[in-house]
């Protein structure tokens, strides 16, 4: 069910954002001018699709939990990069929110062009441009898929070098504060729409892969059989310990 | 009876196609290829603005130093050749001649990386940045995205160097020799198109 947060938090995002006007973002060069006519004129379609889109941010958490369940089960007990992961998927959820109540706030009342400008500023620059977390977020989700021991890995290799690839597209986004037009602006081919596609892209094959992840590792419960897991495989030593420790005492009592 | 899994990385025959093998992995080709893609994208936003400001690019290109542009290519070459002849070694079971030659290779992408930094001092000096206009957006976008490339390629030089003194590499190792092996000539080949593309057009 977590794993369904995945293309849930996809979809919200785009409907919220299509509600709200931004799917297109506005030019960052536009005059303050036209940036207070566009929160004076779409006021409350801006306010209900932003609401909707701190939805998504939420969603993000819910299956980057579940990603780190199925970490867990590659990294064992200790497992820096699982939570690592689960962290830098939290910061992605304020990411969400946070530049979206500066947008929210522009559209509370209105105010003299330069500020709305301000506020429209603060809430794109970080929105497209806080890619800072999730580069990371993928980059470990790449290594820990790598590590993976078993004979038949919980995700196949391809998506571990994938994810560190898709890692990698994100990058250009986080320089948007240098450009007002162009390619790597925040409403620009590279900075913005190259990112959205590749995120979405990632996030469809990431839950395809979890699925199955998940679904394995029911089996394997089912089955008592929780192949190559570092936990249970722990479990199964300290039970085989504990029960060696019990014969000897018999022998010596 | 309890059975302790223990899961060995040698798989022999595994899923292994007899009729073609893939250098490395078939993974890292998921990286290597899309790595390309993204550089073709770029590439092709790079000539549509061309096309819409030919003056401006035609004039960024005039003022780039073309001695660099060579300088660049030759080392990558070397470095590419150094990298051959390490998996040859590696081959022939020769781990230390292997480790010196992938060491070559890293010295020549710290001397590529070297004058990088020197090329992009030089331009900020003569007060082109990142957003003077276009071209220089352009220039420092695709030089910067493929020096950080080369950048984590220098890691990757170091660590198989240090891996192939090891005895016997087993199958997981050769999977980092040859995916290792493919991907700086990667970097070597994305400069190949940069080059052309900032330096030599017309």
């Amino acid at each position: 069910m977590c794993t369904w947060a995945a293309p849930a938090c996809t979809l919200v995002f785009f409907g919220a954002f299509a509600i709200a006007g931004y799917l297109v973002p506005p030019s960052p060069g536009a005059s303050p001018q036209e940036t207070a006519d566009f929160y004076a004129n779409n006021t409350d379609t801006i306010r209900l699709g932003l609401v909707l889109m701190c939805f998504a941010g939420g969603l993000w958490i819910i299956w980057s939990a579940q990603m780190t369940n199925q970490m867990l089960r590659i990294e064992g007990r200790s497992a820096p990069l699982a939570w690592t992961q689960l962290a830098m998927g939290t910061c992605a959820c304020i990411e969400f929110i946070m530049p979206a109540y500066f947008w929210l706030t522009a559209s509370y009342r209105e105010r003299d062009p330069e500020m709305q400008q301000m506020l429209n500023d603060m809430g794109w620059l970080p929105f497209d441009g806080f890619v800072w977390t999730i580069i990371w977020q993928n980059a470990v989700i790449g290594a820990a898929v790598l590590m993976d021991k078993r004979a038949t890995p919980l995700f196949p290799r391809w998506y571990g070098y994938m994810s560190i690839w898709v890692a990698f597209l994100y990058l250009p986004s986080g320089f948007n504060v240098f450009f007002k037009d162009g390619p790597l602006a925040w409403n620009g081919a590279i900075s913005w729409w190259l990112l959205l596609a590749s995120i979405f892209g990632w996030l469809m094959v990431t839950t395809y892969l979890l699925l199955q992840a998940v679904a394995r590792q029911e089996r394997e419960t089912a089955a008592g059989t929780l192949a190559g897991d570092p936990i249970s495989d722990l479990e199964r030593r300290v039970a085989l310990l504990e029960r060696q420790a019990q014969a000897e005492e018999r022998v010596h009592a | 009876m309890t059975v302790l899994a223990t899961e060995s990385l040698e798989e022999p025959g595994a899923r292994v196609s007899t009729r073609r093998r893939v250098p490395g992995e078939v993974g890292i080709w998921v990286l290597i290829l899309g790595d390309l893609v993204v550089f073709t994208y770029i590439f092709a936003v790079f000539l549509a603005e061309r096309s819409n400001e030919p003056v401006v690019f035609a004039a960024g290109s005039e003022h780039l130093n073309q001695n660099y542009g060579i300088i660049y290519t030759l080392i990558l070459l070397l470095s590419s050749l150094y990298v051959v002849r390490a998996l040859h070694r590696l081959r022939s079971a020769d781990g230390h001649a292997a480790a010196r030659n992938f060491l070559g290779a890293f010295a020549c992408g710290l001397a590529f990386l070297a004058l990088k930094v020197t090329e992009w001092m030089h331009e900020a000096d003569a007060g082109h940045t990142l957003t003077s206009d276009h071209f220089f957006t352009f220039y420092f976008l695709m030089t910067g995205l493929h020096a950080l490339h080369l950048v984590i390629g220098l890691f990757l030089l170091i660590y198989l160097a240090v891996l192939a003194r090891r005895p016997a590499p087993g199958r997981s190792q050769w999977i980092l020799f040859e995916g290792g092996a493919c991907f700086w000539h990667m970097v070597d080949f994305l400069w190949m198109v940069i080059f052309p593309l900032l330096y030599l057009m017309p």
